[in-house]
């Protein structure tokens, strides 16, 4: 398609296919690519990619030589869909791979084992994150979780370090939620953890970092040290519900 | 590293800025954590 139709820009999906495809294509055909695009505009006749770093925390703006192509994948959710300026037609074509790949093949869908709590279904969750620092800060989330009657979960940080099991982790590699309150305290809310968590109803991020993406997301926001303030909203739960 | 070879260009690095919706709960901790504990009770989120 590429060879035939020379587009000015190819985009696929930054998907499990995608990112597969994306880098072998861009050698395949000597294209300039960037990965994970969550940004594209045209700058005086350049265009110009933004991806993000350390967990969205920073973001590079990438310009690319000048091309005949331009390969990119896009993150998922990272643009909005507006009604098309154009009218485009679909044009069909036969696929020219064929189906006798041996090289590999599906073998079977395996079900994510379920742990003694299936987050998925919790009502309310308090989740946690690397601001906890340090596993034996774990009863201030679970004091509060207990007045509220939530269940923990986490995000990718706080189960690779161990401090909640892996079937409680929240985001990409890990569940997606859908309670009618999130309430989550040191999780600076990278991408990852932030697609897990969009079918929530209120979102209350407790976070010292005010650059903080997960603020992006939150319903309410408390920007400050939650080793201070958990414990003390715990106690005011606890009076007001008696 | 062949700088020259390459198809792209870092061009800039920044931090960008979150535009956020929420409601922002200002105060001391204390405060803050009453204030919450008032939303989440009286809006029968717990």
């Amino acid at each position: 398609l590429i060879d035939d139709y020379k587009p000015k820009l190819v985009m696929l999906g930054q998907t499990a296919q995608g990112v597969d495809l994306a880098p072998a294509l861009a050698v395949e055909k000597k294209l300039p690519f960037v990965a994970d695009v969550v940004g594209l505009e045209v700058e005086d006749g350049v265009l110009k990619a933004t991806r993000q770093l350390y967990s969205g925390k920073v973001n590079a703006q990438i310009a690319f030589k000048p091309a005949d192509t331009y390969l990119v994948t896009i993150r998922e959710a990272a643009f909005e869909a507006p009604e098309p300026a154009a009218a485009g037609t679909i044009e069909k074509l036969d696929s020219p791979l064929k189906e006798d790949l041996d090289y590999r093949k599906f073998v079977e869908y395996i079900e994510a084992e379920v742990g003694d709590v299936d987050i998925t279904q919790s009502e309310i969750l308090v989740g946690i994150g690397r601001g906890l620092k340090e596993d034996k800060n774990l009863p201030i989330a679970e004091e509060l979780a207990e007045v509220i009657k939530a269940d923990l979960c986490g995000s990718r940080a706080a189960c690779d370090a161990g401090w909640l099991p892996s079937d409680r982790q929240v985001g990409t590699s890990g569940k997606t939620v859908k309670p009618k309150l999130y309430l989550c305290m040191g999780i600076s809310g990278a991408f990852q953890h932030v697609a897990g968590i969009k079918g929530a109803k209120t979102i209350v991020a407790i976070n010292k970092d005010p650059n903080a993406p997960i603020f992006a997301e939150a319903d309410y926001a408390i920007i400050d040290d939650l080793h201070k303030v958990v414990p003390k909203l715990t106690e005011k739960l606890k009076e007001l519900k008696g | 590293v062949n700088a020259e070879a390459s198809q792209i260009t870092l061009e800039k690095l920044y931090i960008p800025v979150v535009e956020s919706k929420a409601e922002i709960i200002e105060g001391e901790p204390e405060e803050k954590a009453e204030k919450l504990a008032s939303i989440l009770v009286k809006g029968g989120l717990v």
